[in-house]
Parts: C-alpha cells; sequence; structure tokens
C-alpha cells in the first residue's frame, strides 16, 4: 500500500497496529504462563499471571484512545477505516483472552489451594492449539495475510474436537473419582476457556481478513464442532 | 480533558509563549469584530483557529503581523506582544514586525516573476543575503524546506504563475519562509486547492511544525482536526474555546463548540 | 377545495409554446441583423473617408517635372577655374538664375518672341526651378559652359493639368490654364519632355505658398518637439497622480473632489485648454509665441485627465492579492508600488499614455489659441523656435486657395492617419507582448 501524503497519518496508524500486536504477544504470553503455573501448580506463577492483565487493560485503553484521535483528526475512510475499526474491535477481544488467561491462572490457585490433582493431558493440548491459533492469527495481522487469516479461521473445528474430548474425559475423571470433583470442575471450566480463547481467535481472524479484503466472513459459516453445551454426555 | 488528551508535559505550563494576545478588541468603525480575546501561541505547536465565517478569526489574525493597518477604519484594542515586545508600540518597525511574523494567503499569490525572483524577492528587501551565492543558497534551502525544490530546480527561471495551485501555494510558503521568519500565519490557505494539493499542504505544515509557531486560520474543522495540536474556537468575535486539538475534537466542554463541530450549529 | 393544486407537467410541444419560440428566434435574429448592420454603415463611412482621401492624396506624392536643355553660361556664372572658390560662390549666389531658365527656354520655343508672352512662358516652370539650378551650379562647378538636360519642377497649374485636375476641354475663361500654354505644354508633351514623378521634397521641405513646393517636414519636426515637451510633463505627472491617488490618497471629501474634477477635465473641450494656455503659458509667464514648448505644454494639460484615468485604471487592475504577498512579506509602501503594482500596470499605463500622445497628435484646437498657426518656412530645430504642427499644417493648407493644396492636404491627411495607425498599433502591441508573458 502507498504511504499518506501526510506522514504523520501513517505514523499514528502504525502506532496503533503495533499496539495491537503487541497486545497479541502480550496475551500469547500470558495463556503461556497461565498453562505452565497450572501444569506445576505454581502458584506464585499464576499470581503473576493475574497481576500481568492490568498491562492488557492499560494496552487496549491506549490503543482505544489512539483510535479515537484518528477517528477525530483524520477521518479515515476505506482501508483506513477498516484498519481503525478492526483493530479497536481486535483490542476488546485479545483483552477478553487476557481475561480467560487470568481466569485459568484464578482456578489454578483454586486447585492450588485444594488437594493437588493431576491436569488432563488433553489440556495442554488444547492450550498448544489456542496458542497457535493466536499466533498464527496475529502472524496473518502483521504481515496482512488474508488467506491465513482464513485458515485460522477455519481451524477452530479442531480445537472444538479437543475441547468435545477433554469435556468427556473430565466428566469421566468425575465419576471414577467424586472426591475429585471441585478440583475437575475447575479443569472443566479452564477447558471451556480454553475453547473460548479458540473462538475468540476465529474471531480474530474474520477482524483481520475484513480489514485486508473488506469482506466480512459471516458467522453462519463458521465451522462448529462443540457440542458439549447443546448436548447431554452419556455414558 | 485530563482522560481523553495525550499527557501534557510538564514543560508547556512553564515555557514562555512566542506570541501573546491580551484582551484583544477590533473593530472596524462601529463593528465589533473581535471581541476581548486573549490568546498564547507557542512555538513549537500549530495553533488552528475556526469558526463560522465572520466570526472574526480571520481579523484576528490579520492583527498578528499588522495586516489591518492598511484598512483605514480598523482600529485595535489591547496588547499582542511578539517574544514579550508589545507589536503596536509605535517604536516597533511594522517592515521588521512583518519579516519575522510571515504570512501566506488563502488564494496563492506568487508575483508574476520567476520562481526564483519570487524566494528571493523577500531576502532582498530585507538585505539578508550579501552576495548572489548566500541568495542562491537562501532560495534553495527555501524550496527544500518547502518541499518544491525537486519539483521545480530545474526550472527556477520559469514564472511562479506556471506552477499548479498547490505548487503556488507550497511557493508562497517558501517564499514566507525565506525571510526566515518565527511566526507564519496562514489564513485558509488551503481553500483554493484540490484535495490532493491540500493534503501536500497540509504534509508540509506538519512538518514545518516546531521550527516556527504556526497559525492557520481554516473553515474546515477536519483540517483543523488534522494538523493543530491546539485548537480555538471563535464565534461572534468571542473566543469560545481554547484547547488541545484532540480534547476539542473528542470533548469539547463549550456546548456552541460541540454544536458547531458536530455541525449542529442553529 | 383546496387552494393549492400540483403543477401540470409543460406542455414544451403546445402551438403557443413553439409559437414563443418562434418568436425568441426570430427577435434573436432581428438583433443580431440590426447589429451587424451597423457595423457594415460604421465600415462603409470609414471606407468612404478613407477612399476619398487616398483619392485626392495619392496625387499629392507626385509632382510633374518639365525636362529642359539648360545651358549654364560661363558669362553670367563665372569660371569656376579661373577664380577662387569663395568669389564663385558669391557669384552664383548674386546670378539672376531666371537668365538661364529663359534662355532654355528660348531655346524650346524660338517662336515666342514677345515680353509679355516670355513672362507668361517662364511661369510654367515652378519658382523653385531658379534655386534648384542654383544648387546644381554650386555642387559640380565643372557643370558651367556645359548645357545639360535638367529636369525642373512644372509650376502648380501645370500640375494640375498634367494629372488631369484641369480640364483642357473647358472654355478657355473658365480655365487657370490658357491656350497659350496649353499648346506650350502639347508641345513639351510631344517631345517627352513632362513627366509625373514621386516627389520627395513633399516629405523633407518646410511649408511654401507654391503648393509644388511646399512640404510636411517642417510641421513634422514641430509635431515631435510639441509630443516630446507633452510626453516629459504628462506622463511622468499623471503616472505620479494616479499612483498617489490609487495607493496613498487617504479617502476623504477632498480625494473625492480631485477624482471628479480630473473625470470631469476629460470631458472639457480641447480650445478652453488653448485659451488656458495662452492666459498662462504666454500671458502670465511671457513664453515665445507659436512655440512647440507653449504648444507641449499646453497639450500635456490637455492629455493629463487621459494619462491619469488610464493609469488608476491600470493600478486597479492589479489584485490586491499581489499587494498582500508584499506587504506580508514586509514590504514597505513604496516598494509594494513600485516592486510590483507598477511594473503590472505599466502596459495599461503605456497604452493609455499613447492613446494621449495619439490625441495630442491630432490636436489644431490648442495650438491655434497659441499660435502655432503661423507660416513658418523655417524647420524648427528647438523648443522655442517658431513652428507649427501636422494637424495645423492640414488646417492651413486646407484654407490656401490655390487648387494643387487640395491633394497636398489630403496628402498631410494620410501622412498624419499613418503615424496616429502606428502609435496605436504600438500601444496594441505593447498590451499584447507584456499581457502574455505572465
Amino acid at each position: 500500500m502507498n504511504d499518506h501524503i501526510v506522514k504523520a497519518y501513517d505514523n499514528e496508524l502504525k502506532d496503533l497496529r503495533s499496539i495491537v500486536s503487541r497486545m497479541g504477544g502480550l496475551a500469547e504470553e500470558q495463556l503461556v504462563a497461565a498453562m505452565k503455573a497450572l501444569k506445576e501448580l505454581d502458584a506464585d506463577g499464576a499470581w503473576h499471571v493475574r497481576s500481568s492483565d492490568r498491562a492488557l487493560d492499560q494496552l487496549e485503553l491506549e490503543a482505544e484512545r489512539a483510535a479515537i484521535v484518528v477517528f477525530a483528526r483524520r477521518a479515515p475512510v476505506a482501508d483506513d477505516l477498516r484498519e481503525v475499526v478492526a483493530a479497536l474491535k481486535m483490542t476488546g477481544i485479545i483483552e477478553r483472552i487476557g481475561d480467560y488467561a487470568k481466569n485459568i491462572a484464578k482456578r489454578t490457585l483454586a486447585v492450588h489451594e485444594a488437594a493437588p490433582v493431576v491436569m488432563p493431558l488433553l489440556l495442554e493440548q488444547m492450550a498448544d492449539e489456542a496458542r497457535r491459533m493466536i499466533q498464527d492469527v496475529m502472524d496473518a495481522y502483521v504481515h496482512r495475510d488474508a488467506d491465513s487469516a482464513m485458515e485460522v479461521w477455519e481451524r477452530d473445528e479442531a480445537l472444538d474436537n479437543l475441547h468435545n474430548a477433554a469435556y468427556r474425559q473430565i466428566l469421566a475423571r468425575m465419576m471414577e473419582n467424586p472426591n475429585q470433583i471441585g478440583a475437575l470442575t475447575h479443569f472443566l471450566m479452564i477447558a471451556k476457556n480454553l475453547e473460548r480463547i479458540g473462538d475468540q481467535a476465529t474471531n480474530i481472524a474474520e477482524q483481520v481478513y475484513y480489514t485486508i479484503t473488506g469482506i466480512m466472513l459471516e458467522d453462519a459459516r463458521r465451522p462448529k464442532r462443540d457440542f458439549t453445551s447443546t448436548e447431554l454426555v452419556e455414558e | 480533558m485530563l482522560d481523553m488528551s495525550t499527557k501534557v508535559d510538564p514543560m508547556t505550563e512553564i515555557r514562555t509563549p512566542k506570541m501573546a494576545a491580551k484582551d484583544v478588541n477590533v473593530f472596524y468603525g462601529d463593528n465589533h469584530a473581535v471581541k476581548g480575546i486573549s490568546l498564547d501561541l507557542y512555538r513549537d505547536e500549530v495553533t488552528a483557529l475556526i469558526g463560522p465565517s465572520g466570526c472574526g478569526k480571520s481579523t484576528f489574525l490579520r492583527c498578528l503581523n499588522r495586516m489591518n493597518d492598511t484598512v483605514a477604519t480598523c482600529r485595535v484594542e489591547g496588547n499582542i506582544t511578539l517574544d514579550g515586545d508589545d507589536i503596536y508600540d509605535p517604536k516597533i518597525d511594522v517592515v521588521q514586525l512583518r519579516a519575522r511574523v510571515g504570512m501566506v494567503f488563502q488564494k496563492p499569490n506568487p508575483f508574476p516573476k520567476s520562481i526564483y525572483d519570487n524566494i528571493a524577492y523577500g531576502p532582498r528587501i530585507h538585505g539578508l543575503a550579501r552576495e548572489r551565492a548566500d541568495l542562491d543558497e537562501i532560495v534553495a534551502t527555501s524550496l527544500e524546506k518547502a518541499g518544491l525544490w525537486n519539483e521545480v530546480k530545474d526550472r527556477l527561471d520559469s514564472p511562479g504563475t506556471a506552477l499548479s495551485g498547490g505548487q503556488q501555494q507550497r511557493l508562497c510558503i517558501a517564499r514566507a519562509i525565506a525571510v526566515n521568519p518565527e511566526v507564519i500565519l496562514m489564513d485558509e490557505p488551503c481553500s483554493a486547492l484540490d484535495p490532493i494539493a491540500t493534503a501536500k499542504v497540509e504534509a508540509l505544515i506538519d512538518e514545518l511544525k516546531g521550527r516556527y509557531a504556526i497559525i492557520i486560520v481554516t473553515h474546515s474543522m477536519q483540517q483543523a482536526a488534522r494538523i493543530s495540536q491546539k485548537t480555538a474556537f471563535f464565534h461572534m468575535g468571542d473566543l469560545v474555546e481554547h484547547g488541545d486539538t484532540t480534547q476539542i475534537f473528542t470533548a469539547p466542554k463549550e456546548e456552541r463548540t460541540r454544536d458547531y463541530i458536530t455541525g449542529r450549529f442553529g | 377545495m383546496s387552494n393549492t393544486r400540483d403543477f401540470e407537467p409543460t406542455d414544451w410541444k403546445s402551438p403557443e409554446m413553439q409559437a414563443r419560440t418562434r418568436k425568441r428566434y426570430r427577435r434573436d435574429r432581428t438583433f443580431r441583423a440590426m447589429g451587424f448592420s451597423a457595423v457594415i454603415l460604421a465600415g462603409l463611412f470609414l471606407v468612404l473617408l478613407i477612399g476619398r482621401i487616398f483619392q485626392d492624396g495619392a496625387m499629392g506624392f507626385m509632382q510633374t517635372s518639365i525636362d529642359l536643355d539648360v545651358t549654364f553660361s560661363e558669362e553670367l556664372l563665372g569660371d569656376p577655374r579661373a577664380m577662387d572658390a569663395e568669389a564663385f560662390e558669391e557669384q552664383v549666389r548674386q546670378a539672376n538664375m531666371s537668365r538661364l531658365l529663359d534662355a532654355a527656354l528660348t531655346a524650346q520655343f524660338p517662336e515666342v518672341t514677345s515680353r509679355r508672352d516670355r513672362r507668361a512662358l517662364i511661369r510654367i516652370i515652378s519658382g523653385g526651378a531658379r534655386e534648384q539650378l542654383r544648387n546644381m551650379v554650386l555642387e559640380t562647378p565643372a557643370i558651367v559652359g556645359t548645357t545639360k538636360t535638367v529636369r525642373l519642377l512644372a509650376a502648380d497649374d501645370i500640375d494640375q493639368l498634367r494629372k488631369g485636375k484641369i480640364d483642357a476641354n473647358e472654355p478657355e475663361a473658365n480655365r487657370k490654364v490658357k491656350d497659350q500654354e496649353l499648346g506650350w505644354y502639347n508641345k513639351l508633351v510631344e517631345e517627352d519632355r513632362v513627366s509625373l514623378n514621386f516627389h520627395t521634397r513633399f516629405f523633407t521641405s518646410g511649408d511654401s505658398r507654391d503648393p509644388e513646393l511646399a512640404g510636411i517636414w517642417g510641421a513634422t519636426v514641430g509635431s515631435a518637439i510639441t509630443l516630446v515637451v507633452t510626453l516629459l510633463i504628462a506622463f511622468p505627472v499623471g503616472v505620479l497622480t494616479a499612483i498617489y491617488l490609487e495607493e496613498f490618497a487617504p479617502q476623504n471629501r477632498l480625494t473625492d473632489i480631485i477624482e471628479i474634477n480630473i473625470n470631469n477635465l476629460a470631458a472639457v473641450p480641447s480650445i478652453v485648454f488653448g485659451l488656458l494656455g495662452l492666459a498662462v503659458f504666454l500671458g502670465v509667464m511671457h513664453l515665445p509665441r507659436s512655440a512647440p514648448l507653449v504648444g507641449g505644454l499646453t497639450l500635456a494639460l490637455m492629455t493629463l485627465p487621459t494619462i491619469i484615468i488610464a493609469a488608476r485604471a491600470s493600478i486597479k487592475a492589479v489584485p490586491p492579492s499581489i499587494r498582500d504577498a508584499a506587504r506580508g512579506l514586509g514590504a514597505s509602501p513604496m516598494q509594494v508600488v513600485f516592486h510590483h503594482v507598477v511594473p503590472l500596470a505599466m502596459p495599461g499605463i503605456l497604452t493609455g499614455t499613447i492613446i494621449g500622445m495619439a490625441q495630442a497628435l491630432g490636436e489644431t484646437a490648442p495650438l491655434l489659441m497659441i499660435g502655432m498657426v503661423a507660416f513658418i518656412v523655417d524647420i524648427p530645430g528647438g523648443f522655442t523656435d517658431a513652428a507649427t504642427a501636422l494637424p495645423v499644417q492640414i488646417f492651413l493648407w486646407a484654407d490656401s486657395p490655390e487648387r494643387a493644396f487640395v491633394e497636398k492636404t489630403s496628402a498631410a491627411i494620410m501622412v498624419l492617419l499613418t503615424f496616429l495607425i502606428a502609435m496605436n498599433g504600438l500601444a496594441i502591441w505593447l498590451r499584447q507582448k507584456f499581457e502574455r508573458q505572465w
């Protein structure tokens, strides 16, 4: 894309974009840190994740301010308009991802306080998949690659499938060890959080795709393989 | 203001203004055109004066380099200082004042002379160049600063009036820069230009910011939002609101400002 | 019943509408036809005027000459070889050249013997012939003692006869050329001694009572000196006045009164300026009468309003943005005017000045009042020499009784018109040249 005649405008957009990608990186780190703390049942690590979330909130606020300035001063249109609107929405979504990571950390503390329970392996797989989705979608954003964004958007299915499996696995363990039900419920919720993170990554992919191409990916076309909230699991 | 604007540098509050207007009143005969305006203008920022037609913003601008002197019926009261000196003091030489406070007008008005002579005119009458080589350098530097050098360096002898409208306006800016002013006044510099030429002039203003105190009158609120750091809203000769541009355009404090910039003016 | 009703769609094709259209077209055509006829009529008048002047004046540039075999007698003129140059010159100056002519004519017409007839015979040659012969001898003294065929100017009546302005078929009593002269003329024609040549003398000599000797050079030089005076006074005064009034004068009653009076002065009849010149320059200042200096001063008074008005108009036409630009850079009021306004207004100022000068060149009445109407043979050499001007010369010749002055008058008018057209052409050229550049 050609530069704007007024360089300051380019700089403002660049700043906005850099805030968004910084947030993406931070959210990814938060997720990794939260999962590490969960796996090792590390209370300090979990505390650290909880307090780090404030940085994300701060960045979101910063992005919001920058976007408002661009709206007020540049009256962006076309690509620029999509860029700013998408950035505004993406920061909201990424902040939500951060919240999920924080929630995982919070549950880690709860699990830590109760009797320690081994983390189901599937959760690690899920976290891995979610992390990669975030990483890939942020790469697509930075490199303005619509195809990669579309690919991430379609990959949500895999995470949904993993979530279905984890759900059943945890449920099975609950039936086997009713005394661990407290901790396992937390794991259930953590699995749900990871699944939500995947959903948010697809939302980001939608925004990235829209920014680059101007085409909105309808929600209807999103692959949906998570049936846990719509069916009862029979054992 | 505090939460929406970018952080205020503590230096901002103690630095001294380049130009300061205190309780300035301007009359055209019986018409009270500017009513008790006080405004500080700083060296490293662009101040935009906005407001509906006839609000006194252009009149106020023209007081800052005494261009109103030639209007027989015009009377200016109050106090305007440049680096602390009253510019309406009878001891002030108006010719020197205008060299220090340059002006760019609404319609591009290059002299019907060559591009070179357009730029060289100011330095010549003020004796800023001792020899031809100095003058050549002033011309080249001014055109470079105005971002016009690459476009005209091969035809400095062709008439300035043969340039396109946008180039003419940048030539006028270069001409103002050539006398090494401290303040540049711009009276709707883009109102006669197409959007691309406008953008180029705005980019230029953005680059000149910091080297000169720039005060620009504009009819386009968008332009004020794009290029200025401070915005002053005039209405019926009053200064309604003055503040950071971002604050004015995101959270104006005065109802009249809000109504004007949002297009609700009654 | 509602008061408002919907507008019917206009039927642009209805008969009334079409009639309206036709009527509009007809009016358009009539107006254009009238305008065109007016132009044609004006053109016809112009062609008529120019044609008439040309018809009368074309022959004014030609003059009839008679070739005679003149014997430069040594007896009359002295021998240039035998005496020193000064004495010879003195003798030639004193010699009665008529005797040479008389002898030549006697040789040509041996049958004419009576004293009265011979006096009539010598009158077919111009009175200027004696001067012509004298000059020939002074130029080449070696000519003395030889016989040469010399082309001598014919008298004005013979010239008119040659040009067909005098009809030989009219009864003798109504004719200026009598039968006897006609006979001599015819004999000369038969011998191919009569010729019609381009008359350079017309452009090189001053006024004369004899049409064949009269020229416009004196009047042209008089006009030129007069115009120089006019230009030197009217241009600077006019332009400075215009600059002051446009750029510096305060807007008050006095300025208004001055402005109105300048405009009024432009409409004052020129004879009034002549009277003013008479009263002030001759009456009060006692300048010499008939002098180009006084004529120039008087014409300058007359031209001033024209120059002031033209200069003000072109100064006013300089866009105010240029003044703003210069002032914004710190130019002083005088720098604004002399660096920017005046150079830009100059083409207009020059045009106005040239047109004013052309007007002055064609002016007669004021010059009559200050005595530039005298009969002056000498070519004026300075500002205070007695002189006349081209239009006055035309006036004088038009008043002369000799038939031959009619064509001289028209010829002089043609010369004057040429000058005027040239000046107006210069004005147009200047305007276009400077306007094209920027």
